[in-house]
């Protein structure tokens, strides 16, 4: 499994505080879901673009994660210009190209990749670890970072689990077809991962009791304000509040 | 299946985090400090799961498992389903802030609901009729959220109808190999750790059949809600009149989007005649009768959106001079009866100023007050043609308050349950 790849780094965004971050990415988010006009939304892709290649990630990596993105828009794109309403471009055969379904397409085009840009730059920036605490800061209902963590903490493990239970299944010649015995040996396989996975929870927390678990999320790392997060923040005010007046000109 | 960044209205994607903070909270309740790793670890096994890919035919799928994870947490599925989605955003940049809640109302309801229902019916006894009830309360999960992106979709924009019907189709062949993987799971999980699915005591049958079938029951009302709500999303209204020479019309969608370009069929009755003409950006139309009779308009909007509306031309009787007032079905009929009592009158009056006159000077001043009149009455008409488009318009408010009606009546099978549970 590929994790976390995008989390080292030595940019300034690695470097940010994780807080900073999460509320950054909230605000930005859901500022582009608002905006509509093509102008600013342009604006917002260049700059999620830049803050992008301002993280030095890999650029191979970056390319095929959008890319996977992109497959849903794809098929918007084969879609809605010929379903959407409107003054017609041209008409091929039964279909009929419209301007108002093109016009769609790029504003949901635009505004995918540039929240999902803006996402990998300030979010995939840091590790789960990193962000479980800052949310616990944040006030996020501590059962909610809790899950968040212990399922972080133990994916990796259950994925060996996995692959070795169907390493097992393949030694015997198990091979995958549409038939109700691939069917019924998948669902053995998952119901074997899932009896594993529940008693490995009891094992883990009587283990936690025996250290003192009494449903409390410690806190041992703390964050620290810095003048780059400081930088992060008014540059990020800047952004959002020229994109809102670009988009109420228009 | 995922609704991606940037393509969902902002009063969707604001209702989708509504219902998943609301389920968020109940799931949490549920969540014990002594449940806490289990849920944790149960919730990492099915996101492992997920990755898993079956073959379905020549392609495959990956699961989503949405109605086991509803079987074996209940309404802890709830944050294990977000969880899961926000580990996909942060790993994989998958989904992400904004889809956050749609996306995990989307694939949790359907999976809490059919896995509560299904946990009722689940015993040690009967392990066969057990895994068929966890098959269906899977696949049916699979279905519901197919069904719950569809009608995001759907209210979303027209633009997404055909879409959103294509990704609801694309859920039928996941939804069949999901009941097949969750039935013979619940069995596998019967036969070795029946209390993972709850059954560690064999149930009294009468009364665990009395409540299945209320839950059931309160299942389908819900449902039954949801359904028509995305149907009706966008219907399309046809309105139209005979202004005294023309016949005259407009087309829109119930949320008040003019319908454009779109096909009119005219066909006058009692004739095999018809022609076809086509809206305008505006959804206006208009066109020249040949003499009295009835008309039979019937518009087709695209992707299956139909209307219909009978214009009735009364023929001109020699004695009146006065030409019937045309009258559509429905919303124009309060019209219609606008346009009589206004146009009566002065048209009477020209009948009597027409006296002393000539007949054919009557007929031209007829001709010329009912020009002028046109005139006058165009701007009454469109406003009234806007309020009538207002009002059959699907606002924010409407969908805020269907959710709430459902949002109550979960709450009541909710309050019902934990009585129960007492």
């Amino acid at each position: 499994m590929t994790c976390e790849h995008m989390a080292q780094g030595k940019s300034l965004l690695h470097r940010a505080d994780p807080r900073v971050k999460i509320i950054i990415a909230l605000l930005l988010s859901l500022e582009v879901v608002f905006l509509s006009s093509l102008t600013p939304l342009f604006l917002a892709l260049v700059s999620a673009a830049f803050m992008l290649l301002s993280t030095r990630i890999d650029t191979r990596l970056l390319l095929k994660r959008l890319l996977v993105v992109n497959i849903f828009v794809v098929l918007l794109w084969l879609i809605i210009p010929f379903s959407t309403p409107g003054p017609a471009l041209f008409t091929l055969g039964p279909f009929t190209l419209t301007s108002t379904g093109l016009l769609l397409c790029l504003v949901i085009t635009l505004k995918c990749n540039a929240i999902v840009m803006f996402n990998i730059s300030l979010l995939s920036t840091s590790t789960v670890f990193a962000l479980a605490h800052a949310l616990d800061h944040l006030k996020v209902p501590s059962v909610l970072v809790q899950l968040f963590f212990f399922s972080w903490r133990y994916l990796h493990v259950l994925e060996e689990e996995y692959r070795r239970i169907k390493r097992a299944a393949e030694l015997r010649g198990f091979k995958p077809g549409t038939n109700l015995f691939t069917y019924r040996t998948y669902a053995n396989i998952l119901g074997t991962l899932f009896v594993r996975s529940y008693d490995r929870g009891q094992r883990v927390y009587w283990a936690m009791v025996c250290r003192g678990f009494d449903g409390t999320f410690w806190l041992l790392s703390h964050f620290r304000l810095r003048r780059t997060d400081f930088l992060l923040m008014s540059s990020t005010a800047l952004l959002s509040t020229s994109l809102l007046f670009i988009q109420w000109r228009n | 299946m995922h609704i991606s960044e940037g393509v969902l209205s902002v009063p969707v994607l604001a209702a989708g985090a509504a219902i998943t903070v609301a389920g968020l909270a109940v799931g949490i309740r549920k969540v014990p400090p002594k449940e806490l790793p289990k849920v944790a670890l149960l919730t990492a096994a099915f996101f492992v799961a997920s990755l898993v890919h079956v073959p379905i035919g020549p392609s495959n799928a990956h699961l989503v498992l949405n109605g086991l994870l509803g079987v074996l947490l209940g309404w802890a599925a709830f944050p294990a389903i977000f969880i899961g989605l926000v580990l996909q955003a942060v790993l994989f940049q998958f989904g992400g802030l904004t889809t956050l809640g749609v996306n995990t109302a989307n694939m949790a309801i359907p999976g809490v609901v059919f896995g509560l229902i299904a946990r009722r019916f689940l015993s040690l006894e009967r392990s066969t009729f057990s895994a068929v009830i966890a098959g269906f309360a899977g696949g049916m999960s699979v279905l519901g959220s197919g069904l719950l992106v569809a009608i995001s979709l759907g209210l979303s924009g027209d633009s997404f109808s055909l879409v959103s019907r294509l990704i609801f189709t694309a859920h039928v062949p996941i939804a069949l190999v999901e009941a097949f993987i969750t039935g013979f799971s619940v069995r596998f999980l019967l036969r070795v750790r029946p209390e993972m699915v709850g059954c560690t005591t064999p149930l009294k049958t009468e009364e665990s059949a009395k409540k299945t079938l209320n839950a059931a029951l309160l299942a389908l009302i819900v449902f039954l809600m949801i359904v028509p709500q995305g149907a009706q999303a966008h219907r399309v209204n046809l309105f139209a009149w005979f202004d005294g020479e023309n016949i005259v019309g407009r087309a829109y969608y119930l949320n008040g989007r003019p319908a454009m370009e779109a096909v009119l069929k005219v066909k006058k009755e009692d004739s095999t005649e018809s022609f076809h003409l086509k809206t305008d950006k505006e959804g206006r139309f208009s066109f020249t009768p040949k003499g009295p009779g009835n008309y039979e308009l019937v518009l087709q909007a695209g992707q299956g959106h139909m209307a219909k509306a009978v214009v009735k031309i009364k023929p001109v009787t020699a004695s009146r001079s006065s030409k019937g007032n045309g009258s559509a079905q429905g919303n124009a009929d309060a019209k219609a009866a606008f346009y009589k009592e206004k146009e009566k009158p002065p048209k009477e009056d020209s009948v009597i100023k027409g006296v002393p006159g000539s007949i054919k000077k009557c007929q031209d001043m007829e001709k010329t007050l009912d020009r002028l009149l046109r005139r006058q009455l165009e701007p009454i008409r469109r406003e009234l043609e806007a309020l009538a488009v207002s009002q059959s318009k699907v606002t924010l408010r409407d969908v805020i308050s269907g959710l709430g009606y459902i949002l109550g009546i979960v709450g009541i099978w909710a309050y019902l349950l934990s009585r129960r549970g007492k």
